[in-house]
């Protein structure tokens, strides 16, 4: 992977924080991710994550398009900007988006409300490389979560 | 009461100082100019009322007034700047000697007659004429420049005035010479009238030269100290100085001390103008004594009918006379119309040059009898002293008139002083342009390329102002604009820090702003939260600009 922020994919990801799901609902997916970012050492509130989280899905559905979510979230109660993925098997209908198409491949971002540019950024990031259709079908795709931890990092 | 019976001077001191800011708090609500209310003060705590300060305190008093004298005279002289005189130099000069030429002769007439009628001695009623009409063309620079002060005047009529009073004691002190000089010669005294006119020449002469020198001297010092507390330590000893080498050479304290001030502001002018408003603020309680003191040393003691009718004429004919001297000087010299029509109602004011001339006069008038047991000297004193106190009283208010009716009261303002009248909300946008939290990125930059707002309140469906979204913030937002069509406000807002509120001083609203290095900030009212107003640093030194050329107005 190239480009500037590109190295935020890698900062803000760990391979126990990507995830092939079998949910069913929008709401489920949500918690599942804020649940394991919770597991991590990076987030000391793991209900204020989840408070935000959904406070913001509330303002306005975080699907971007081309079957992908990215519920994001600042606050204060993260260490440093932390990320999780998931593929879910199906996509899911409950996940509204800016094109109507359900939402299958979600990034569940959390970061630091000072820090708003790499933030921005790597929401950037995450945007070019889902438009690139050869990249989002192989991150579809996977058959591990070690396989679309790879396919993140290294491209295709 | 103290052991003594009497009250020590520096209790006095106290008195006076505390007793007067009274009398000036009190007659300042009823806009009456605060001089007025510390002679009231003076009146009330003299021998003409309650007596604390009585005729035996007095004298242990005069070096102070001296003191005074020197201060008030500096600060006076601080105010003739020779660029001025250069622009009306006619003007001032046409209208000074109309003001106390005119003031000289009415008085000098009406007060002579009125003497010949009662007495039918026509040396000593000439003699007295001339010495009424003498002091009668003094005007009190103090209590006017007080006024002045006072009300932040500024304008053409301001500076007449102060040049005027600030001249027209040289032209009293010479009349008074001329004057008395003549009327020793008229009830058969004239071995002194050489004597008198050298001495009065020498007064004059010799008060001027050696207030240059110690402008010259002090300007020439001053370059070389960089405190300004040593500068102000150094001046006040110069003006002890200027006090008491006057008085041992008889040498007239105002004067001199206002040549040393004109000295100084034409020679070093950068120096001496932080100095001379270190000096006004320091001035303050011996301002308020002086004038306590000038009230405490006004004394109306049972005097003949007729006297009354004296002091009546002498105070109509000093008005009629300064206002038609004033009015026919101005036209004269060409004066434009606001100095014509105005400034005579501003030279009415009567003080210590007046008074001090009263005194001098009642020696040297002391042998002319003009009806038995009563000598010309004291007419001369007690008449005056009447007088002052009327004028002294109209006299403050009158030049507020003048300062009021031509729009100069409250120009003479800084930018400090509008800042220092002015609240955060008086200066704020009161009428934000708002975002919504859900607001996508596109319109959030399309409403913010159409207002120059730099920040911008991010509210919630209740209104409430949940964030700030400003320029600096969107900067890393402007390359990324694949993110502009699902990102929201909510996502990039920051959160509000309540720093201000409307009713913070302008002034510790520019200190907070500075403090954290920040242009602008959000106001939200502390109860709903809602958005009240924006304030920013630069729109906000525009608005005080805007204020403060509209106070100076174009003069």
């Amino acid at each position: 992977m190239s480009g500037p922020g590109a190295h935020l994919v890698d900062e803000t990801l760990s391979p126990d924080r990507v995830f092939l799901t079998r949910e069913r609902r929008k709401e489920d997916l949500l918690h599942f991710l804020v649940d394991q970012m919770g597991r991590s050492g990076d987030v000391d509130d793991m209900e204020a994550l989840r408070s935000a989280i959904f406070m913001r899905e509330n303002l306005m559905s975080t699907g971007i398009g081309l079957g992908v979510g990215v519920p994001h979230a600042r606050i204060s109660s993260v260490r440093r900007m932390v990320m999780a993925v998931a593929v879910n098997d199906q996509p899911l209908d409950d996940y509204e988006s800016i094109d109507n198409r359900p939402v299958q491949l979600v990034f569940l971002v959390a970061g630091r409300p000072d820090q708003q540019s790499n933030y921005v950024r790597l929401l950037a990031v995450l945007s070019h490389i889902v438009k690139d259709d050869a990249r989002r079908n192989a991150l579809l795709s996977a058959a591990s979560p070690d396989a679309l931890y790879e396919s993140l990092l290294s491209g295709v | 009461m103290p052991h003594d019976g009497h009250f020590g001077i520096l209790l006095i001191l106290g008195i006076g100082v505390f007793g007067g800011m009274l009398g000036a708090w009190m007659f300042q609500r009823m806009r009456i100019p605060q001089v007025i209310g510390y002679i009231a003060i003076g009146l009330l705590i003299g021998e003409t009322g309650l007596g604390i300060i009585g005729q035996v305190q007095l004298p242990e008093l005069r070096p102070f007034s001296f003191l005074a004298l020197a201060v008030i005279g500096f600060l006076v002289g601080g105010e003739l700047e020779g660029k001025t005189f250069k622009q009306y130099g006619r003007q001032f000069m046409g209208i000074m000697l109309g003001e106390g030429l005119g003031a000289f002769f009415i008085v000098g007439a009406l007060c002579g007659g009125l003497l010949w009628f009662i007495t039918g001695n026509l040396p000593a009623a000439l003699a007295g004429g001339l010495v009424f009409g003498a002091i009668s063309s003094a005007t009190d620079p103090a209590s006017t420049i007080d006024v002045l002060w006072e009300y932040r005047s500024k304008g053409i009529l301001t500076t007449g005035l102060i040049s005027v009073v600030a001249l027209d004691d040289a032209l009293a002190l010479t009349l008074y010479a001329l004057g008395t000089s003549v009327a020793g010669l008229l009830v058969g005294e004239s071995a002194g009238m050489y004597e008198l006119i050298r001495t009065i020449g020498i007064e004059l002469i010799g008060s001027g030269l050696l207030g240059v020198g110690v402008g010259a001297g002090l300007g020439f010092i001053l370059q070389r100290s960089h405190s300004p507390e040593r500068s102000l330590t150094l001046l006040v000893g110069s003006l002890l100085l200027v006090a008491g080498v006057c008085l041992s050479f008889h040498l007239d304290v105002i004067l001199c001390a206002m040549a040393a001030g004109a000295t100084l502001i034409n020679t070093r002018p950068q120096l001496s103008k932080p100095l001379l408003k270190t000096l006004r603020e320091f001035a303050g309680p011996i301002y308020v004594m002086f004038f306590v003191m000038v009230g405490a040393r006004l004394q109306i003691n049972a005097q003949p009918w007729w006297l009354w009718v004296l002091v009546g004429l002498y105070v109509v004919g000093r008005t009629a006379g300064k206002y038609g001297g004033t009015w026919v000087g101005a036209r004269l010299s060409r004066s434009p119309a606001v100095l014509r029509n105005y400034i005579g109602l501003g030279l009415f004011a009567q003080g210590g040059v007046a008074v001090g001339l009263s005194m001098m006069a009642g020696q040297h008038l002391s042998n002319v009898q003009i009806m038995d047991g009563l000598d010309l000297g004291s007419v001369v004193v007690s008449a005056v002293t009447a007088t002052t106190l009327l004028v002294q009283l109209l006299g403050p208010a009158s030049v507020k008139y003048a300062i009021t009716k031509t729009d100069e009261l409250g120009r003479n303002v800084t930018e400090e002083d509008i800042v220092a009248g002015l609240s955060v909300g008086e200066v704020m946008n009161a009428e934000p342009v708002t975002l919504r939290e859900e607001d996508l990125l596109t319109q959030v930059f399309a409403k913010i390329s159409n207002h120059d707002q730099l920040v911008f309140p991010v509210v919630n469906p209740d209104g409430a102002c949940t964030g700030v979204i400003s320029l600096q913030s969107l900067k890393a937002l402007f390359v990324e604009q694949d993110i502009w069509g699902w990102m929201i406000a909510s996502d990039v807002m920051v959160p509000v820090r309540d720093v201000l509120r409307t009713d913070t001083p302008l002034s510790d609203g520019f200190i907070e702003m500075r403090r954290m290095e920040a242009e602008e900030t959000i106001l939200r009212d502390p109860d709903s939260l809602k958005p009240v107003g924006i304030f920013e640093t630069r729109a906000a030194r525009r608005e005080v600009t805007r204020r403060l050329v509209q106070r100076q107005g174009v003069q």
